[in-house]
């Protein structure tokens, strides 16, 4: 069993490994830059195999959670509060997170050796990228929401430095301002959102206020309202709608971050905290909430609206930027929708094949010195490795079974379609996805045949500032061998993780096998143990009837019953029924209740039908196949002209290619014009007139009220004894009548 | 040497070593600038030792009243100067930055005599507010703190400074009449001057509490400074040299907010529960509007300044929600603020030594020629806007958590949008960083020195507290929050 000191060192090391190098690599031996990538790679190699070991002993206990005896820092302690404490929380999630990230990092620092080699700031960007990942591996090990928070900044602090890498490009520096402040709006939210669950029930810890969402304690609009608060957190860091502007942006940092932004760190951050607070998002297994709609509508918006975005763009990053909000709002539909366990194997398959894509496109760019499809073609020939590994990444992400994204978004789409009865906002959502799994399949394919296929067009200088100065003119040619290493390596996964997930712990074979046992063992049977022991909800009974929280906590626990099942959404289950109960009790909310899942044979297993017998993955697969022969048709064989298309449907694209005017929107519109050069000067121009106004006015009074009376001093004695003369009379005649 | 000797050591070392430099009429610039640091370090030192040796629930420590002159039949001004968990931490502060202060300064070579003089005044002046314990002592150096600052900002400060320095004082005398009358009214009804015994002093009933408390609070808010009392700040920070700004920034602010906790809300607790949502709405009017104004500035030390009313306000909207928490996030934001605040000013400072202008759009790319002044301008920066791991974020946190738990009637809308200022100060930071320090660098630019040792060493020095202070905040809360409980309503 993993002793919670070595939990630390999973983020103490990447934190050493960035002191070593920004305070004496980076200073006193900064001709050496290669040595900070070998210390951070060997930092980070240590944090993965730790990450095994708490993954291991994960397996091994319990309901899959490691308890400490919690030696916890207090935080803010001294005021009395011990709930802002940093500690460690060590579950089915956090072990899940830890391996992807970890690894996942790994690998990007393996690849940016190579792609990264001779750029001035070598030193500095393995400084921060030993940072960031310290900051996400923090956000996953946290026991609190407010130290969630303290690393979630510093995420955001990481992304900020990493996209703005090279500060010298206007447009990176702007991308980088871009990103953070957009997701500080969304981090408003978060924080509003802890302000009001620490206010109304006294706690932030996890592990506390999950216990408190299920056993009821926590309810009504307090939870939603804290819920919301939580997901507009996630909204901006996972770049869902309204706020993914600024991840097509982020693609001005060098393309290993772009990786592992897209893969691993901050986005999956956002995503990630829902799942971790997810009881608090449906404190009742099976029925929906007010803010799983929300959560769920986000996700299957963001979903549709970022792929068709990526149907037009000619920048190879782009299309897989736009790809990545999409799947995110794949995610985010899977845990609107209740299957959060799905949600995130999806998140797990995504992050190796979006890795492994982001890398090929630096490969590629590498090679040609762009990033513009346009100036791409034929580089099947010339990149071999590249190609064939982009290829399966690109068959993978388009949803086409059995490779690894396949699993995990048919899954989603399945849970959608299961619940959809009924509810047509659920049937909303499920439309979207099948449409985007249409977009997804067609604009993947679309930038496969641009870059790898036709004639060469030749590329373009490298990019000014863009680090390696090494002549690509000269041809084209297959990128270093250790960025290679790292492709085939991720390839591997891409292709074959969704099968990780099929294991089914108890022994069988089942989608989501592994995520659905390791995940829903917690929190919900072991809150239950929590709350049934009452060490936390007992203690702080009179608090909370303080707050005004509830009548009596007694009555409510006594009242509530744990599910017998918990919550096996979409997992290709033909036994799943849609019961009816819960829309009688709830009116608005829908309850699901499942069968024991039987053991299934592995081909049932693998064509999910519905109940009406219709295998909904054929159908899946039949779409993204209808997307991938529009893409031959428009680009591999050119039977039909795509400048014909794009004419014939101009104003559509035009719309799409300026990505709906939401940068103008939020930049010109509401930034400068209601902003800066609006309300904001109006307030200068009120400080500099009036409030200042008043006060050079006062000045300017006193001083012309001074002047004036000085000219009543004329040093003539006749005047003054004019003046005291009538003074005085004036004085007898006040005398004389008030007496 | 016992402790009160020790505080009386911190507090007047800088006023001896001013009046060394004053006495001797040839020295070399060199000698005065030694002596002025030597004599600031050791006051510097003393006072963190102090820090250490406080016991923060003892109540006021290191000192004892002594009669000092009598007034009226059988009242004494007493000279009595001692330390509590809140005004301990702003001695440390004072001091700490009074050092760094004559550090930045080593490249003035006009007048260093006077220069150094009355920068070690100033010094003196603002450690005695925060240690006088009798209110007459407690104005005396209120109002001494006026002289220097209005021979530095008008002999060494730079655009309109006689009208900055002008408008500093007639501001600050304007607060200091009200405050005066205050004190003067709490005097006749009370017959004691004494701050500690003043909350328990039983008040005739002539003159409304309210009216006390609101003279009094006067003087404080101007200096804080509050919305719409804010102008002089803008001015005078612009125009002051560099070390008057860090100064100014870092601890005479503090005065402001000191004064408010201390003599406003701990001494009527009444008038302050009852009117605390007014105070509230101006802060949370300073922080919002505050921060908007920073966006239209584009000369880099008003932008500051600008941005200096808007974390002011913070302080303001802790102690106004008056829970335990809320105050001490409060008094952390202030020494916080102290050391982000007066750090960049600093580097604006050392940014302008290079450069000769503070307009905005002339900068830009600077990171490449000064890239020790572009780090640590950034990590200031990044303090500012509350980042995690500094001392910024948990100033913070703390506040707006504490406020929002408050007891106070709509204290928690008003946090709501107070907590925009998050989000805004993260656009104004960073935008002026991008203007700064990004994009390609410019040959004008070419050639300029970065930070020597020096300036290196101080600025990193700053930056290390304002780390400490934001991964072991227990180190500045368990100081304050003894002494912040005691007025704290509700909990």
């Amino acid at each position: 069993m993993i002793p919670e000191a070595a939990v630390w060192l999973i983020i103490l090391l990447p934190l050493l490994s960035f002191l070593i190098i920004g305070l004496v690599i980076r200073p006193f031996f900064n001709q050496k830059p290669e040595v900070a990538g070998y210390i951070t790679i060997f930092f980070i190699g240590l944090t993965v195999i730790l990450s095994i070991w708490a993954f291991a002993s994960v397996l091994d206990s319990e309901h899959y959670k490691v308890d400490f005896d919690s030696t916890r820092y207090g935080f803010l302690e001294g005021i009395g509060f011990p709930d802002i404490s940093f500690g460690v929380m060590l579950d089915g999630l956090t072990a899940i997170m830890l391996l992807v990230v970890s690894f996942i990092s790994l690998i990007v620092q393996i690849y940016s050796l190579g792609y990264m080699k001779g750029d001035p700031g070598f030193a500095r960007y393995y400084a921060w990228m030993s940072l960031f990942t310290m900051a996400m591996l923090g956000v996953v090990i946290a026991s609190n929401l407010a130290m969630i928070y303290f690393f979630w900044e510093l995420v955001g602090l990481c992304s900020y430095l990493l996209i703005g890498f090279w500060f010298h490009k206007p447009s990176a520096a702007a991308a980088a301002k871009k990103a953070f402040i957009v997701t500080r709006i969304g981090d408003l939210g978060f924080l509003l959102g802890m302000l009001y669950l620490y206010f109304k029930v006294g706690t932030l810890d996890i592990a506390e206020l999950h216990a408190l969402a299920i056993a009821g304690v926590l309810t009504g609009s307090v939870l939603t309202w804290g819920a919301i608060g939580i997901f507009a957190g996630a909204v901006g860091k996972s770049a869902q709608f309204p706020l993914h502007v600024w991840l097509p942006d982020a693609m001005e940092g060098p393309t290993p971050v772009s990786s592992l932004i897209h893969a691993a760190t901050m986005v999956a951050a956002g995503v990630f905290l829902v799942a971790r607070m997810f009881p608090l998002f449906m404190p009742e297994p099976g029925v929906m909430t007010t803010q799983m709609y929300v959560v769920a509508i986000t996700g299957a918006f963001t979903a549709i609206f970022a792929a068709s975005m990526a149907l037009v763009s000619h920048d190879i990053k782009r299309v897989l930027a736009y790809c990545t909000v999409s799947q995110l709002g794949y995610m985010v539909l899977g845990l609107g929708i209740g299957a959060w366990a799905i949600a995130f194997f999806h998140l797990f398959n995504h992050a190796f094949c979006k890795c492994l894509l982001f890398q090929g496109a630096g490969s590629v760019s590498h090679a040609t010195g762009t990033f513009d499809m346009r100036l791409m073609g034929g580089l099947r020939k010339a990149m071999k490795w590249t190609f064939f590994t982009f290829l399966l990444g690109t068959i993978s992400m388009a949803g086409i079974w059995p490779l690894a994204c396949f699993w995990s978004k048919d899954a989603i789409v399945h849970s959608a379609f299961v619940i959809r009865d009924d509810n047509p906002l659920i049937m909303i959502c499920f439309i979207f996805g099948m449409i985007t799994v249409f977009m997804t399949a067609f604009y993947m394919f679309r930038a496969l045949f641009i870059t790898f296929f036709g004639e060469y067009k030749g590329g373009a200088a490298p990019e000014h500032g863009h680090g390696h100065d090494n002549g690509h003119h000269g041809g084209l040619h297959e990128s270093p061998k250790v960025m290679i290493l790292a492709l085939v390596i991720l390839c591997v996964f891409a292709v074959g993780s969704g099968w990780i997930g099929l294991i089914d712990l108890d022994g069988g074979l089942e989608n989501g096998g592994l995520f659905v046992d390791m995940l829903t063992a917690q929190p919900y049977e072991t809150g239950v143990d929590r709350i049934t022991e009452g060490s936390f909800v007992n203690d702080n009974l009179i608090a909370f009837e303080n707050a005004g929280l509830l009548d009596s906590t007694n009555q409510v626990i006594e009242e509530y019953h744990p599910p017998q099942e918990v919550l096996h959404v979409g997992h290709g289950d033909h036994h799943e029924e849609v019961d009816h109960n819960g829309e009688s009790s709830h009116g608005e909310t829908y309850a699901l209740e499942f069968e024991e899942h039987e053991q299934l044979g592995f081909f049932e297993m693998i064509i999910p039908s519905t109940e009406h017998g219709f295998p909904l993955a054929f159908a899946s697969v039949l779409l993204a196949g209808c997307g991938i022969l529009l893409a031959y048709l428009m680009y591999g064989s050119k039977k039909i002209s795509a400048e014909a298309v794009g004419k014939a449907f101009k104003p559509i694209h035009t719309v799409l290619s300026r990505k709906y005017w939401f940068d103008e929107l939020y930049e010109g519109i509401i930034t400068e014009r209601l902003g800066v050069n609006g309300l904001f000067r109006a307030f200068h121009w009120f400080d500099a007139n009036v409030v200042d106004g008043v006060v050079n006015g006062v000045g300017s009074v006193a001083t012309s009220s001074g002047k004036a009376l000085s000219r009543l001093q004329t040093g003539q004695l006749q005047f003054y004894g004019l003046a005291i003369a009538s003074g005085l009379l004036v004085i007898l005649i006040c005398f004389y009548i008030f007496t | 040497m016992d402790n009160s000797t020790l505080l009386l050591l911190v507090i007047f070392l800088p006023a001896v070593g001013a009046v060394l430099i004053a006495m001797f009429q040839h020295l070399p610039p060199r000698t005065i600038k030694l002596t002025a640091a030597a004599f600031t370090l050791l006051s510097c030192i003393i006072a963190f030792g102090l820090f250490f040796a406080l016991d923060p629930s003892a109540g006021l420590q290191f000192g004892e009243p002594h009669d000092w002159f009598k007034i009226g039949s059988d009242s004494w001004v007493q000279f009595y100067m001692a330390v509590d968990g809140l005004s301990m931490p702003l001695v440390v502060l004072t001091a700490f930055l009074g050092f760094i202060s004559v550090l930045i300064s080593w490249k003035i070579n006009d007048r260093p005599r006077q220069y150094f003089s009355w920068l070690l005044i100033l010094e003196t002046s603002i450690l005695g507010v925060f240690c006088a314990q009798d209110l007459l002592l407690f104005f005396l150096f209120w109002e001494i703190e006026i002289i220097p600052m209005y021979f530095l900002i008008s002999t060494w400060g730079s655009g309109r400074r006689d009208y900055s320095a002008m408008k500093y004082v007639l501001y600050t005398l304007f607060g200091s009449a009200l405050m005066l009358a205050g004190i003067l009214a709490v005097f006749f009804q009370t017959g004691t001057l004494n701050m500690e015994e003043l909350p328990f002093a039983t008040y005739s009933a002539a003159i409304p509490m309210a009216a006390n408390f609101f003279l009094l609070l006067g003087g404080f808010i101007i200096k804080l400074p509050l919305f719409p009392v804010h102008t002089w700040l803008p001015d005078a920070h612009t125009d002051a040299p560099t070390a008057v700004s860090v100064m100014l920034a870092g601890a005479l602010l503090k005065m402001g907010g000191y004064g408010i906790i201390r003599l406003c809300f701990s001494v009527f607790p009444e008038p302050a529960q009852d009117y605390a949502w007014v105070l509230a709405i101006l802060a949370v009017v300073s922080i919002v509007y505050g921060a908007a104004v920073v966006f239209r500035q584009k000369d880099l030390k008003r932008l500051i300044a600008y941005s200096s009313v808007s974390h002011m306000g913070y302080v303001m909207l802790g102690v106004c929600a008056l829970s335990t928490l809320s105050l001490t996030g409060a008094a952390f934001q202030m020494v916080s603020h102290g050391l982000i605040t007066g750090l960049l000013f600093a580097m604006v400072g050392l940014a302008y030594g290079r450069t000769h202008t503070r307009f905005i759009p002339d900068l830009g790319g600077l990171a490449r020629q000064m890239p020790i002044i572009a780090v640590v301008f950034i990590i200031a920066g990044l303090a500012s806007l509350g980042l995690p791991g500094t001392s910024g974020f948990i100033a913070e946190f703390a506040t707006l958590l504490g406020s929002f738990s408050s007891e106070i009637n709509g204290i928690r809308l008003l946090t709501i949008i107070g907590a925009t200022g998050v989000v805004l100060t993260a656009g104004y930071t960073l935008w002026m960083v991008e203007r700064v320090f990004f994009k390609e660098p410019k040959e004008r630019w070419d050639g300029l020195d970065d930070a020597d040792a020096l300036e290196s060493v101080s600025v990193f020095s700053i930056v290390v507290l304002i780390i400490i202070l934001g991964i072991f905040p227990p180190l500045l809360i368990e100081m304050l929050e003894p002494t912040l409980s005691l007025i704290s309503v509700g909990s």
